[in-house]
């Protein structure tokens, strides 16, 4: 199978700064991957190099294209959303339907229109009339009706309110997603939409932290709950993080054995949140 | 939900057959322009519809119009002439500042509101949102200001007719079917020539519209205006005063010269005595052109690579 994506050595500077370290990873079709970072880790940029929208130096194949060279063709296969706020706000909502039935041709205007009926949003409502949960409707609904084998989402749900955030990612994951589609996510809400990701990406300083499918997170990565006093046994094993919950402390392990470790305490797959607090604090500490 | 989900899966099921021509989408481009920037239509439709009124208003005031009546017939069809020119170059005059704020505007407001994001994520190459936009500025709206001319200058001349007929204005002017066309056709070929003439000026004004960081309409006027003051105070010459000038008026200039001598001083026979030849055989004209080319290829370029959002 062909990845989607496929980044080897990505690098991008902006001056001194480096945003992109020589990130590679790939992204096979039909995954959820959520590439999670701390604020300034890269996410963006990489997003941004794999929709063609800035250059970088390395190498990187979406769809088997180079976004450098292809961004035309590859648009008509990509499709991202970057936040709730670009949509143009002049734009009537059947002018939207109008201007992307006109450009995209696997556009579905019905589709779009199925979607909206079930919605508050009138037709002739212009984008800043509407609530910013209306207008992240409305681009889900644009979205929903594009068949794209590849969707990007940069922070698409930031600023909105449990409900919509909630009703986003089920109409994404029933309505749209299937084995052929791929979903690139980056979100901080990590916590809300963990359930949703078959794979993850940390990237950390412009580095990947950790590539993985999250069925081999289990296999990988355990984390124990111990009481006080069996702690120091369990810290001989070299947990790479730990950190103190009601008088018991938990430890991340990567690369024990569930055997190993279960006698100790309490043991447990991580969560990708706490997961991800682990590798970047324990990465800080180390 | 879920039975909506079901009716959303079953009802329409997604075609991955949809193609889509690069002239379709070009109308589709120049189409959403006149959506965002209304006043591109509505302005000229005002000063059009102004227009076809005014000669409601006009002559009211009962003047002693002995000589009026006297006018001969070559006169009255000058007058026809004059009136189709005035009424085509108001109406031009008015759309060429609501195009020029439009250039200046159209590539920066999109990054301005990061609306430019949205315009990204859909199959559309650079080049051809750079082209629709100057099509639009070139040619759908100095077209279109072509036809408005047309229709609101004809219904003023009916208008004035009607009140001739119940003698309420001077018989000044009267309808030749030859010399109105011949009349339309220059405006016509004006509009033309105008637009060749100030392509590389649009194609610049989209440049700065894609580049500037901040203020591109300020920068458009500011900038030239230090660049002269700069010439002058350092090298004491206006080469670049002279280089405005001439891009501004020259091909009029050309224009209406021929052998030396200003065709206006004539009686306007108009079509047979502008230097037609001249002008649009003119190399800077032709240069132009060109020069508009490379700058709306640097324009794609720089929206293609513009990264501040």
């Amino acid at each position: 199978m062909t990845a989607v994506i496929e980044a080897r050595g990505l690098a991008k500077s902006f001056g001194a700064t480096q945003a992109l370290a020589g990130v590679s990873f790939h992204i096979d079709a039909g995954r959820i991957v959520g590439l999670i970072g701390p604020n300034g880790a890269g996410k963006t940029t990489a997003l941004k190099a794999i929709l063609g929208l800035t250059s970088f130096n390395g190498e990187l194949k979406v769809l088997g294209l180079d976004p450098r060279t292809h961004r035309d063709e590859l648009m008509r296969d990509v499709c991202f959303m970057a936040d709730v706020a670009v949509l143009p706000r002049w734009m009537r909502v059947s002018q939207a339907l109008e201007y992307c039935s006109g450009v995209h041709p696997r556009f579905d205007r019905e589709r779009a229109q199925i979607f909206l009926r079930k919605t508050d949003i009138q037709m002739k409502s212009r984008v800043r009339e509407l609530s910013k949960g209306m207008v992240t409707q409305l681009h889900l609904a644009l979205i929903l009706a594009i068949d794209a084998k590849l969707l990007v989402l940069d922070e698409p749900t930031l600023g909105l309110d449990l409900l919509y955030r909630r009703q986003f990612y089920d109409t994404l994951l029933n309505d749209y997603f299937d084995k052929e589609r791929t979903i690139l996510l980056t979100t901080h809400q990590v916590e809300e939409v963990e359930n949703l990701f078959t794979d993850v990406i940390f990237i950390s300083r412009g580095q990947v932290a950790l590539a993985t499918s999250v069925e081999e997170l289990g296999s990988q990565y355990l984390q124990l709950n111990v009481s006080a006093d069996a702690a120091a046994r369990a810290r001989a094993l070299k947990p790479f993080y730990e950190r103190e919950v009601f008088g018991r402390v938990a430890m991340f392990f990567a690369g024990r054995s569930a055997a190993e470790l279960a006698p100790l305490g309490e043991l447990r797959t991580p969560s990708i949140a706490d997961l991800f607090v682990a590798k970047m604090q324990g990465s800080m500490n180390s | 939900m879920n039975t909506e989900t079901a009716d959303l899966r079953t009802a329409a099921p997604m075609s991955r057959t949809g193609r889509i021509g690069t002239r379709d989408t070009l109308i589709t481009l120049m189409r959403r322009e006149f959506w965002e920037h209304a006043a591109l239509w509505r302005v000229p439709l005002i000063v059009a519809a102004l227009l076809a009124i005014s000669t409601v208003f006009s002559w009211r005031i009962e003047v002693d119009d002995k000589h009026l009546h006297m006018l001969d017939a070559a006169t009255r069809i000058v007058v026809l002439n004059m009136s189709q020119t005035v009424f085509a170059l108001l109406i031009y005059i008015v759309a060429s500042c609501v195009v020029t704020f439009f250039l200046l505007d159209c590539l920066y407001a999109e990054r301005k509101d990061r609306s430019i994001l949205f315009w990204k994520s859909l199959p559309v190459s650079d080049e051809l949102t750079v082209l629709s936009k100057f099509l639009v500025a070139m040619v759908v709206v100095p077209l279109g200001v072509f036809l408005l001319a047309i229709a609101s200058h004809l219904i003023a001349l009916s208008i004035w007719e009607l009140r001739l007929a119940s003698g309420g204005v001077p018989d000044v002017v009267s309808w030749d079917t030859i010399a109105w066309v011949r009349g339309e056709l220059v405006i016509l070929l004006c509009i033309i020539l105008s637009s060749l003439w100030y392509a590389p000026a649009a194609a610049a004004a989209m440049l700065l519209s894609a580049w500037l960081k901040r203020g591109p309409i300020l920068w458009a006027f500011l900038g030239p205006l230090l660049l002269v003051l700069l010439e002058g105070i350092v090298f004491h010459t206006f080469y670049f005063w002279h280089f405005i000038q001439y891009r501004t008026s020259g091909i009029w200039h050309i224009l209406t010269t021929r052998g030396g001598h200003s065709v206006m001083s004539d009686k306007m026979r108009m079509l047979s005595d502008f230097n037609w030849a001249a002008a649009f055989s003119s190399p800077d004209l032709w240069l132009g052109v060109v020069a508009a080319a490379g700058l709306l290829y640097a324009t794609a370029r720089v929206r293609r690579y513009r990264d501040d959002t």
